[in-house]
């Protein structure tokens, strides 16, 4: 049994008077949008009538000489880590695709192990290192050191915690790159080592600035993670953003207020790196983007 | 073709090789042996003895909200010796859980723990998350201001120094210039650190360079690795430290900052839990449960004659 | 031969457990066109890529101009060459492959001249000079400031062959240069390269285009198996093949 198709009849076709399709009236979209927006009102009456957020103590805290100064320490602590964790994890790339076998051995534990333990741990051990190699230096086994350095004094804390979140972010870092490298053609590199470019020349010329395509949005990514992340260091003592707003709150018990004040200064500073995200994004796209659009 | 020895290879093999021996020469040295030292248990070698009975008049004191549900709420940073922290097992151990196992005994009333870090305590009593906090509040007028403080001890900040006092801290004025570590959060953290800075200012000495750490576990390891010179806390805490890690620690007997009593909070508005445990208190002293308890952890000499509520104590 | 620029000597080869080259001999005189024909799988591309040492081989070498491209020879034995040795030896021999391999992030008068600007160090504004005259040559004067992906299949590898070009290679090798265009395009590129063999360039193309290897190949051989079969003038063997599976590869192609 078939259901009945409704055919146009010759009438029918005769009377159309315009060609171009009514469209159809979703009503189903239009109560979603209707319930939508009136939650969306009430989310932000509410916002604004709840006296328990204490917009006056968000207010009166957002620009507080302690939080301004832990919204520095934050963002040094993301720009310096980062940086440490892209030049080494270009170099764990590259280290990861070379011909020696031990190079390639080398670079894999490396992404294994700083992968595979918390960050939060990474930090605690920089930070007290002290406690397993009290002095760093260079010696023979079993002997006297030849030259040393006391530890704390080598590692001071700031640096303990950049280099906790640095040497983890790299691990993640060399996988990203690695992707990056992998997805330029082959031809590519054959192409450049038969007009006789060297390796150097090679990924500097021809694979890195294909590769950054497909790398920026994920380090993005990161580089917002990271922006997170660094509130770790409060466990070795570092005064970051959240740092200073606890303080903060445990003195005059306002704990919400001054957590609003943490994300605030944390959504504006996501919101600057998105936008450097999207120009960079825009930079390495040039010419690359246009492969297939203009073509048939 | 024979294959080229990779210059790479090389490179990396004299790397890991001078890596390796630094690494062994490092772990080779002595001091590092130190810090793994000998510890001696924390735990009191005499058993909780709580004497006296159920006493429903006591039980009548508590308010309804609590008698109806049968629970106490509490709240703790178990990270906090000899005050409040955790046995091998996990438990919950401590002078705070031997009170609390005392309140239980005398008033018929259940305990629940709930695990908070220290900064967050204030917070939280404000939002009435628990009913009050068993960790050993100084007195200060700033939080009375907020909190009912239902006081049971006597006590005061102490100096903790790493196993030798080479940075001979005898007095006061010597903190002044050095680092010094203390929780977030805490009376050390806030009041006695800034106590301290504006008196090395008076004093024309250097300031005091504080590293607040969340966990009182890691103030510790902060002091043990050398981060920090000096480590404040509550003297009952420096006290334990020092006896229970005799090859890492020491007490500075000399210096006791800002002596007062110390206690059990509740939210302001509490002030009928608060006369509820003040008497509750009394009562385990009468009964002597609360001499037993402090002689138990080797703190006698903090007894206080009665408990009260919001006494009135120096800034 | 008088004057041999390109000898291959009992190459071997093998992919894993495919033996894809089973002993191959041939000599190349300059100015020479020369047309590799065969079957897939047959091993016509792995040989051109032996000849700049894409392929390292198994066995056997192969002499350009005189010198090994991957190895020098010490004691009686090859001894792998150095990276930098072979980039520059490499950069003396041209190739042109099927899928162009242009560097899409830049425009096509950077493609002509980044090699020659950082291999053989020419001064930026000289080797742009030089770069848009090997444009005009291929016709593509008027691209130099486009991105290979605003061009045809065609123009692109035209610009591929200027590149190739740029570096004034001694030998020029093909690998297979039309396959991946639609069929208008390829006779803007087979132009190129009869104008290319005109000038006098060696080359060596692997391709299965009839036409080409008939009429400006001066030479055809043709693989099979991982072995020459047949080779000789290239209308000679196109035109009437002596050998049974010549001429059955061919009345497929033809």
């Amino acid at each position: 049994m078939t259901t009945a198709v409704p055919r146009v009849d010759a009438a029918q076709l005769a009377g159309i008077t315009d060609t171009s399709p009514v469209r159809r009236r979703r009503i189903g979209a239009t109560v979603l949008n209707v319930v939508v927006a009136l939650l969306v009102v009430a989310g932000a009456v509410e916002l604004v009538v709840n006296p328990n957020f204490d917009w006056p103590i968000v207010a009166r805290y957002l620009f507080d000489t302690n939080v301004l100064e832990g919204v520095v320490v934050t963002l040094e602590l993301t720009v310096y880590a980062m940086a440490i964790g892209l030049v080494l994890g270009v170099l764990l790339a590259v280290l990861r695709q070379a011909r020696s076998g031990l190079a390639r051995g080398v670079a894999w534990f490396y992404i294994w192990f700083f992968r595979g333990t918390p960050v939060l741990v990474q930090v605690l051990f920089w930070g007290f290192a002290a406690s397993l190699f009290p002095r760093i230096g260079i010696g023979l086994p079993g002997g006297p050191f030849l030259v040393s350095w006391d530890t704390n004094t080598i590692v001071p804390i700031f640096a303990a915690a950049v280099l906790g979140l640095g040497l983890n972010e790299a691990a993640y870092m060399a996988e990203i790159v690695r992707g990056g490298l992998l997805s330029v053609p082959s031809g590519q590199t054959e192409a450049a080592r038969t007009l006789g470019l060297g390796h150097t020349e090679t990924l500097r010329f021809v694979i890195l600035p294909q590769a950054m395509r497909v790398i920026i949005p994920p380090i993005g990514n990161q580089f917002i993670s990271m922006l997170k992340m660094t509130s770790v260091v409060l466990v070795i003592g570092v005064a970051d953003l959240l740092g200073s707003v606890t303080e903060v709150y445990a003195r005059n018990y306002r704990q919400i207020a001054l957590l609003l004040v943490a994300s605030i200064w944390y959504l504006a500073l996501t919101t600057l790196l998105t936008w450097g995200q999207s120009r960079l994004e825009r930079r390495f796209g040039r010419g690359i983007s246009r492969l297939g659009d203009d073509r048939g | 073709m024979r294959r080229r020895h990779g210059k790479v290879r090389t490179a990396l093999l004299i790397g890991a090789t001078l890596a390796v021996l630094g690494t062994a020469a490092c772990s080779n040295n002595p001091d590092a042996e130190g810090a793994a030292g000998a510890e001696r248990s924390g735990m009191p070698e005499t058993p909780l003895q709580i004497k006296g009975q159920k006493d429903d008049a006591l039980l009548a004191r508590f308010p309804e909200a609590i008698r109806t549900s049968g629970v106490l709420t509490l709240a703790a940073d178990p990270t906090y010796p000899p005050s409040t922290f955790k046995d091998p097992q996990g438990t919950i151990v401590g002078i705070s859980a031997d009170f609390a196992a005392a309140v239980k005994a005398r008033t018929g009333l259940d305990v629940k723990w709930v695990e908070v870090p220290f900064d967050g305590m204030l917070a939280g009593l404000k939002a009435h998350r628990f009913d009050a906090s068993w960790s050993g509040w100084n007195v200060t007028a700033e939080r009375l201001q907020v909190l009912n403080i239902v006081t049971y001890m006597n006590g005061g900040t102490s100096v903790l120094v790493k196993k030798g006092n080479t940075a001979g801290i005898a007095q006061e004025t010597d903190l002044c210039g050095r680092t010094v570590t203390a929780q977030t959060g805490t009376f050390q953290a806030q009041t006695v650190l800034e106590n301290l800075q504006a008196e090395c200012g008076k004093a024309g000495r250097p300031a005091v360079v504080p590293l607040l750490i969340p966990q009182q576990t890691n103030v510790n390891q902060a002091l043990a690795t050398g981060r920090a010179d000096v480590a404040l806390a509550d003297n009952t805490l420096v006290a334990y430290q020092a006896r229970v890690q005799p090859d890492l620690f020491e007490a500075v007997p000399s210096i006791l900052i800002a002596p007062r009593r110390v206690g059990v909070a509740t939210p302001k508005d509490a002030t009928q839990l608060a006369d509820a445990l003040a008497a509750t208190y009394n009562a385990l002293i009468a009964d002597g449960t609360y001499a037993a308890i402090l002689d138990r952890w080797g703190i006698s000499n903090s007894a206080v004659a009665a408990a009260e509520v919001n006494p009135l104590e120096p800034t | 031969m008088a004057d041999a620029i390109v000898e291959v000597r009992d190459l071997h080869k093998s992919f894993g457990a495919t033996e894809v080259l089973r002993g191959i001999d041939l000599t190349i005189g300059r100015g020479e066109v020369v047309c590799l024909l065969g079957a897939s799988g047959s091993g016509k591309s792995t040989m051109l890529r032996c000849i700049n040492h894409l392929e390292q081989p198994d066995r056997g070498f192969v002499l350009v101009d005189g010198m090994l491209v991957g190895g020098n020879v010490r004691d009686g034995r090859v001894h792998e060459a150095a990276p930098a040795e072979i980039a520059e030896r490499r950069s003396r021999i041209g190739m042109v492959f099927q899928q162009f391999n242009l560097f899409p992030h830049m425009t096509v008068l950077d493609n002509v001249t980044l090699a020659p600007v950082r291999v053989k160090g020419v001064g930026r504004a000289a080797a742009q000079a030089s770069a848009r005259a090997l444009l005009e040559r291929v016709g593509l004067g008027a691209k130099a400031d486009a991105y290979p992906g605003q061009l045809s299949g065609g123009q692109q590898q035209r610009v591929a062959i200027a590149r190739a070009l740029a570096m004034e290679p001694a030998l020029m090798l093909f690998d297979e240069p039309t396959s991946a265009l639609d069929p208008e395009l390829v006779g803007e590129v087979l132009d190129v390269m009869r104008d290319l063999a005109a000038s006098g360039m060696t080359m060596i193309v692997v391709t299965h285009e009839m036409g080409f290897a008939r009429n400006v190949a001066t030479r055809a051989v043709f693989l099979d198996g991982g072995r020459i079969v047949e080779h000789g003038p290239s209308e000679q063997v196109i035109g009437a093949p002596t050998h049974e599976r010549t001429r059955a590869f061919l009345a497929k192609v033809l």
